[in-house]
This record gives C-alpha cells, sequence and structure tokens, in this order.
C-alpha cells in the first residue's frame, strides 16, 4: 500500500476507476479513511462508489433525494456504499485511479449486470 | 427552482391575458389578425399557383393549404374570444371578420380543389383570395 | 481519399448538430421577416462554436477523455451535476423537437399525418443508435444533409436582390415596421440555434468514439474549420432564399412546407426532393446526435461504461439512458403538442443555458495537468473570454427579451 500523502479532492475524489482490462467501474464518488489503531494518521481503507457515496457529497435538498433513492437500491436497504478496498488500487494519478481486479468480481458491477440480464439482452443485437 | 416556478408563472399571465382589452390593445390585435391572415393567405396563394405551374409536389400542397386552412382557423377563433371594449372597436371588429370569414370559406375550398385534383377551381379559388388579401393589407396598417 | 472521409464528423456534426430543426426553423423565419439583417448573429454563433468546438477537439485528443467526462473531476461534483441535469432536459426536448421535425418531413412527402410517423421515427432513431456503426452514421447523413446546398443554387436562380442582401448583411438594423427587442430576440433565437450544447457533448464524444489521439488534432481542427463554417453557409443560405418570395409580405414561418416554396419555385419538384433528402439528413442527425448525447452525458458522469464502440451487452446502462430518452421524447410529441412551437421554445431555453456548457470546456481547455503543452494559449484565451462574455450576455437577456416580446410576436 501506497505512502505518499496525497489531497482527497486533488488526486482521489471523481477520478475515474478502471479495472484490470480497462473497463470502467466508475467513480471515485467518496472516500473511506481508517484510523489505525497505533494512533498513526488516517489511512485510505476503501474506495466509496454509489448513489449513497455520492448524495452525501452533492449536498442539498437534492442530495439526500439521491441518497434515499441509492438506499432502496440496495440489497437489504444496507445503507453502507459499494466498498472498494484500497488494497485493489494498483495505480492512482491525476487521471485515473486502476485496479488489480476484474470490474465483474466488484460490488459496483451490479447496475450494469441488472441493466444488461433484465433489459438489454432481451432485445435482439445486444451481443453482436 | 422557486425563481423558475415564479418565471414560469409569469410567462403564462404574460400569455393568457384576459379577454377585456383596452381601445388601443383592441385595434393592435386587429393589426396583428391581419398580418397573420396575410401571412397565411400569402402562403396557400403560393402554394396552389406553384402547384398549378407543375412545380410541386401534391402531398406538400396538400399540406400547406391543410396547414393554411387550420392556421386561419385559429386566428379567427383568437380574434373572436375577444371582446371590443368600445363602438369604435366593434366597428373594427366588423371590418375584419368579414374578409376572416371569406378567407377561411376560400381555403376550405382550396383545400377541396388541391384534394380533388380541380385545377379550374384551384386557379380561381386562389384568385379569389386576392380580395380578402388586399383587406388583410389595409387593416395590418391600423395600429399605426 | 481517407483524408476526405475523416472529413466527415466535423462535416456531420456540422449538418446535424448546426443545421437542425432548431437551425431550419429559425433561420427561415427570420429570413422571411427580417431579411438578412439577422445574418450577422449567424456569423458570430459560428465563430464561437469554431472557437469552442476546436478546444472540444483538443481536449479529447489530448486528454483521451470525452470533454463531460473531465467536467466533473475539474468543476466539481455539484456543478457537474447541475450542467448533466440542464443538459439532459434540453437535450430531450431538442430530440423531442427533431423527431417531430422528422416526422413533418416525411408528412409532406407521403402525406400521411404526421403523428402516424413519430413512433416510426422514434424506432429508426433508436435502431441507428443501437446497431448503426459511428462511421456508417457519420457518412451517410454527412453526405445526404449536403442535399440542402440546393437552397443555394436556388438562391441563384431566384430573383434575388443581392445588392439589398448583402448591404443587410453588413449593416444590420431594425428593419421598418418592426421594433428592435423583437429583432434582439430572434439573434438571441438564432445565436440558441447554432449553440446547441448537445453538439459540444457528442463532437467529443465522437472524437473518443474515434479514437482521437494528438496524432489526429490536425484533423480535428480541420473538421471545426470546415464543418462549421459549411453549416453556417447552408444556414444564410436557407435565410436568403426565403428573402424574394416570403420578405415581401412579411410571411410569418411556422411549417416546413414554407421552408421548401422557395425551392420550388425555381427548381420545381427535383428541387423540392433534394430539399426534402436534406432535411430529414439533417434532421434525423440531429435527433441521433441529442440522444446519444443524453446517453453520453450520463454515462460520463457516472462514469459507466459508454460509447457505439462497444456492444451493447458491453455498455447496457449507456444504452438503456438512450433508449429512455428516445422513449421519453417520442411520448412527449405524441401528445400532440407542436414540432415547431416544441422547437423555438427549446432553441430560446438553449440561448439561456449556453455558458453552463461552454464555460466548463474553457476551464479544461487551460487545465496543465490535462492539457500539457497543449493548453490554451493566450490569444485563444482572449478571444474565448471575449466570446463566452457575449455568451453571458446573451444568456443573461434572453428571458428578459422573452417576456417583453411576448416569444417575438
Amino acid at each position: 500500500m501506497r505512502e505518499d500523502i496525497v489531497t482527497a479532492n486533488d488526486m482521489l475524489l471523481d477520478r475515474q476507476i478502471f479495472d484490470r482490462d480497462g473497463v470502467e467501474v466508475g467513480k471515485v464518488d467518496d472516500i473511506e479513511v481508517t484510523f489505525p489503531d497505533d494512533g498513526g494518521p488516517p489511512v485510505l481503507s476503501a474506495l466509496l462508489c454509489g448513489p449513497t457515496a455520492l448524495g452525501p457529497r452533492l449536498g442539498g435538498r437534492l442530495g439526500t433525494w439521491w441518497t434515499a433513492i441509492g438506499r432502496r437500491l440496495r440489497p437489504g436497504d444496507e445503507p453502507y456504499p459499494n466498498r472498494i478496498p484500497a488494497e485493489l488500487i494498483t495505480k492512482f494519478d491525476r487521471h485515473e485511479v486502476r485496479l488489480s481486479a476484474s470490474a465483474r468480481e466488484l460490488p459496483t458491477n451490479r447496475l450494469r449486470d441488472w441493466t444488461r440480464e433484465h433489459i438489454v439482452s432481451r432485445i435482439p443485437g445486444s451481443g453482436r | 427552482m422557486r425563481v423558475a416556478l415564479l418565471a414560469v408563472a409569469a410567462l403564462l399571465l404574460v400569455s393568457c391575458a384576459g379577454p377585456t382589452v383596452t381601445a388601443d390593445q383592441y385595434r393592435a390585435k386587429v393589426a396583428q389578425t391581419a398580418k397573420a391572415m396575410n401571412s397565411i393567405v400569402v402562403t396557400a396563394q403560393h402554394a396552389a399557383r406553384l402547384d398549378l405551374d407543375g412545380k410541386m409536389l401534391h402531398t406538400v400542397t396538400d399540406t400547406v393549404v391543410s396547414d393554411a386552412e387550420q392556421d386561419a382557423d385559429s386566428v379567427q377563433t383568437t380574434i373572436e374570444s375577444r371582446q371590443p371594449p368600445d363602438d369604435e372597436s366593434d366597428q373594427l371588429r366588423q371590418q375584419v371578420e368579414q374578409p376572416l370569414q371569406q378567407a377561411a370559406s376560400l381555403l376550405t375550398d382550396l383545400r377541396i380543389a388541391v384534394r380533388d385534383n380541380d385545377h379550374g377551381k384551384q386557379r380561381a379559388t386562389a384568385d379569389a383570395l386576392a380580395e380578402p388579401l388586399a383587406a388583410f393589407e389595409q387593416l395590418s396598417g391600423v395600429a399605426g | 481519399m481517407k483524408g476526405v472521409l475523416k472529413l466527415t464528423l466535423g462535416v456531420m456534426t456540422a449538418v446535424g448538430g448546426f443545421v437542425d430543426i432548431g437551425d431550419l426553423v429559425t433561420t427561415s423565419l427570420t429570413g422571411a421577416r427580417f431579411g438578412m439583417t439577422l445574418a450577422w448573429a449567424v456569423v458570430l454563433a459560428t465563430a464561437m462554436m469554431v472557437l469552442y468546438g476546436e478546444m472540444a477537439g483538443r481536449v479529447t485528443a489530448v486528454s483521451k477523455r470525452a470533454m463531460f467526462d473531465v467536467v466533473r473531476e475539474r468543476l466539481g461534483v455539484r456543478f457537474a451535476m447541475i450542467n448533466l441535469a440542464s443538459n439532459a432536459l434540453l437535450s430531450l426536448l431538442t430530440l423531442a423537437a427533431e423527431i417531430g421535425g422528422v416526422a413533418l418531413v416525411l408528412q409532406l412527402v407521403s402525406g400521411i399525418h404526421y403523428l402516424i410517423w413519430v413512433p416510426v421515427v422514434g424506432l429508426l432513431v433508436w435502431l441507428v443508435i443501437w446497431r448503426l456503426p459511428f462511421q456508417a452514421l457519420e457518412t451517410v447523413f454527412g453526405l445526404l444533409g449536403l442535399c440542402l446546398l440546393v437552397f443555394a443554387v436556388a438562391l441563384v436562380l431566384l430573383p434575388a436582390d443581392w445588392g439589398a442582401l448583402w448591404h443587410d448583411m453588413t449593416h444590420p438594423s431594425v428593419p421598418d415596421g418592426e421594433a428592435t427587442p423583437t429583432w434582439l430576440f430572434y439573434a438571441i433565437s438564432l445565436i440558441g440555434a447554432c449553440l446547441v450544447p448537445y453538439q459540444v457533448i457528442f463532437f467529443s464524444s465522437g472524437g473518443r468514439e474515434e479514437n482521437w489521439s494528438v496524432r489526429d488534432m490536425k484533423e480535428a481542427r480541420i473538421n471545426t474549420l470546415v464543418g462549421f463554417p459549411l453549416g453556417m453557409v447552408l444556414s444564410l443560405s436557407i435565410m436568403a432564399a426565403m428573402v424574394p418570395m416570403l420578405r415581401p409580405d412579411s410571411v410569418d414561418v411556422r411549417h416546413l412546407g414554407q421552408v421548401a416554396l422557395p425551392v420550388a419555385q425555381v427548381l420545381g419538384v427535383t428541387g423540392l426532393i433534394f430539399a426534402f433528402l436534406g432535411f430529414f439528413a439533417c434532421v434525423f442527425a440531429a435527433a441521433t446526435e441529442s440522444a446519444l448525447s443524453v446517453g453520453y452525458s450520463v454515462a460520463q458522469y457516472f462514469g459507466w461504461t459508454w460509447g457505439k464502440r462497444h456492444r451493447p451487452a458491453d455498455a447496457p446502462r449507456f444504452h438503456v439512458v438512450c433508449l429512455a430518452s428516445v422513449i421519453a421524447a417520442t411520448g412527449f410529441i405524441l401528445t400532440t403538442v407542436d414540432p415547431i412551437t416544441v422547437t423555438i421554445v427549446t432553441v430560446v431555453l438553449g440561448a439561456a443555458a449556453i455558458p453552463l456548457t461552454y464555460l466548463p470546456l474553457l476551464v479544461v481547455a487551460n487545465d496543465r495537468e490535462y492539457m500539457g503543452k497543449y493548453v490554451n494559449k493566450r490569444w485563444q484565451n482572449a478571444l474565448a473570454t471575449t466570446a463566452l462574455l457575449v455568451m453571458l450576455v446573451v444568456s443573461v437577456a434572453t428571458l428578459p427579451l422573452m417576456f417583453a416580446t411576448k416569444a417575438g410576436q
């Protein structure tokens, strides 16, 4: 795990996340930061993705509304947003974040899978 | 958000002015009606005459003339929904109503002639539209 | 040959984005009512479009990201969301107007009522988005749209007073019998019709679809320098062609059939066929572009896989958004609202929202982290900032002028 000091706003938030094959995973909607037990500085522990992560950042009535929708869409009304553990990050720079895992293995893929299964694949010509 | 709602409300109020108007406003409305009818009649005449010269697709002539007929109808409805506020305005109303009704009925005849491919009637009706057109040209200048 | 083919993205964008139903309606309307005294508005809008189009192309080629993709990173979540919402809403309205416009063209040619054509057009637009490869989309519509040059041909044959036309173009003034606020309102409508937001999103996303890199920057520049001015020539030809026949009576152009009359006068049925082919191509292309730009902007904001270059199964959310847009727009037009009215309203709203789209572009084009040495030069910034100020003035003046003139009466 990197030890570089990074300001969240500049380097991480709203960056595009790509998986190991270059497939889009989403944007860094928020970050999870953990305070280690030994009292050291806070450490980035995960990237957060999805409307429940984005909503609070939007702020105002729009943000509350967005978070509420996101919460409804989550399985079992689990309020915590989709989590991408920091261990999976192989590269991040000013432009993008790269992961070592495939998009298929990540929790962020649910909406994509759902739309593909229930809508897109039902229409002829989607696989080409 | 609130500003947007207020803007929409204001716009609606402005456009749906009530039926009662002042004499000046009524005169302006009549001039507007005449101008609009001018446009409509001229369009229909152009289309009909070009069609007689073999320069039009029949479906286009049909659509243009039918549109003109419908537009004239709605112009008529609009001016009739306005109450003339005084006698002078009422006289104006009578002045514009006559060519309006004439034009509206001629446009219906024209539409039928086009659909029936009746070239003689088409030519005659297009020419006959010159009469209400002259009245509209004169009334367009009414508001000064 | 390959160079000519590559020019088609610029041509298609110009043709489909510039000359769409909004442009057709406002240029013919102003030509018939004000002669060429508002031509300056089209020229001004084109100049601004060339400037910002080049920036959009450069940003895409250098950063290898579509412009809207970058807006969220550079300008913040909240601003980008407002941007997204306004772009999406405007593009949806535009899409509805374009679908209605295509249906109107089909009615003119077939005699079958336009409402019957509306769902057919909606389906066709979606099918093109679903299946037709990007290259084919550009080439076919780019070339067909050039049929509108028939208006330039007609103009040469019409009894036009060239002296008067040129004079009006170069010495713009409010014609007798017209009020200055109304004249200015139509100037703003023209600018709004030319600077539609979806144009930039489509141009930039299209550049990504074509995988532009720094090597393609020159080509992107030529696209802008050729494409948009070509759109301007087409628009001005249409405006001027209205003058000999319709200006004397100051005809109020409210139907597409009226726009075609001058062409019929000098070129007869053949001319009409070219005109309608051109109308169809431009408006249909604009419909696909606006639907795609809703998909592009939503998917790019949320970081989803987007683009026609992927199989639909690989970009499902993007395609669902495009599909939903087409359905919503088609439904709206089926409520029998007049497509021409929708067009005019959309054009005016677009004028009010112009700075929202172009300001982010200016910001990103100046971002050294993304652009490296290809950042805006000082003279470009000077021009672009001036243009932005003009856009702000236009935007601020739109609603008051609309109220003051009762939407241009």
